[in-house]
């Protein structure tokens, strides 16, 4: 079989896109405040899918894209007030609870910009399965996709969390 | 449908059952085992990630030799 650029680069690609991005994960934990801002990126994530799932089940109309054919636009933009409403909830225990002083609107801003990273991960998965012809990743999670499928948009949003959230 | 329903169900059972998991590892654990957790489970996703490409050059395989 010839050695395709294609080849190489879709290969490179899981290594990066993977080791690459989850990385950050750690490097958030470990930071001063890591095992209060972890959780910015945990709920972004959670409740970004949450909101767009549930949501876009019930009143998702307007299809969102081709690579995806069950996304709408109406969970799309569910799925970013769900990580608004998640994000500025916990901000408010923090602020109350700690007596932190993290100013709502730029987690507002950290909410919006980590739900859309986070879909588009999900995006991304989408199309590396739309790619190779594949259902599901892999069924160590039941029901779920495998855990590519479960992390997609945990790994997208890890690096932006960590610059976002390296600071408090 | 029944089958949607079924997989509905897993899904839901999973995620009742990994959700206090993860909480109580981030709450209650420590750098070092968040470390290793996340190794794994790059790991394992780098797994199904290839397994997902097997059609490749066997040249373009053997990069995956180190994980």
């Amino acid at each position: 079989m010839r050695i395709k650029f294609s080849d190489i680069a879709i290969e490179l690609f899981g290594i990066c896109y993977i080791l690459g991005f989850m990385i950050f994960i750690p490097l958030l934990y470990g930071t001063t405040n890591g095992k209060i801002t972890i959780w910015y990126l945990m709920l972004a994530a959670w409740g970004s899918d949450i909101f767009a799932y549930s949501i876009g089940r019930r009143i998702g109309k307007h299809k969102f894209t081709k690579i995806s054919p069950n996304k709408s636009i109406e969970g799309c933009i569910a799925g970013v007030i769900g990580s608004v409403v998640c994000v500025v909830i916990y901000t408010v225990l923090i602020n109350t609870i700690k007596g932190a002083v993290i100013p709502y609107g730029y987690i507002i801003f950290v909410g919006i910009i980590l739900s859309i990273l986070g879909q588009c991960g999900d995006l991304a998965a989408s199309s590396i399965k739309r790619e190779t012809n594949i259902k599901d990743f892999g069924n160590l999670i039941p029901g779920h996709g495998g855990i590519l499928d479960r992390m997609d948009s945990i790994i997208f949003m890890a690096p932006t969390a960590y610059i976002l959230l390296m600071f408090f | 449908m029944k089958k949607k329903n079924n997989t509905n169900k897993t899904r839901i059972i999973s995620a009742v059952i990994l959700i206090p998991i993860v909480v109580a590892i981030l709450i209650f654990g420590n750098k070092y085992l968040i470390d290793i957790l996340c190794s794994i489970l790059a790991i394992l996703a780098l797994r199904e990630y290839f397994n997902a490409n097997v059609e490749r050059p066997k040249e373009i395989r053997r990069l995956r030799i180190f994980f």
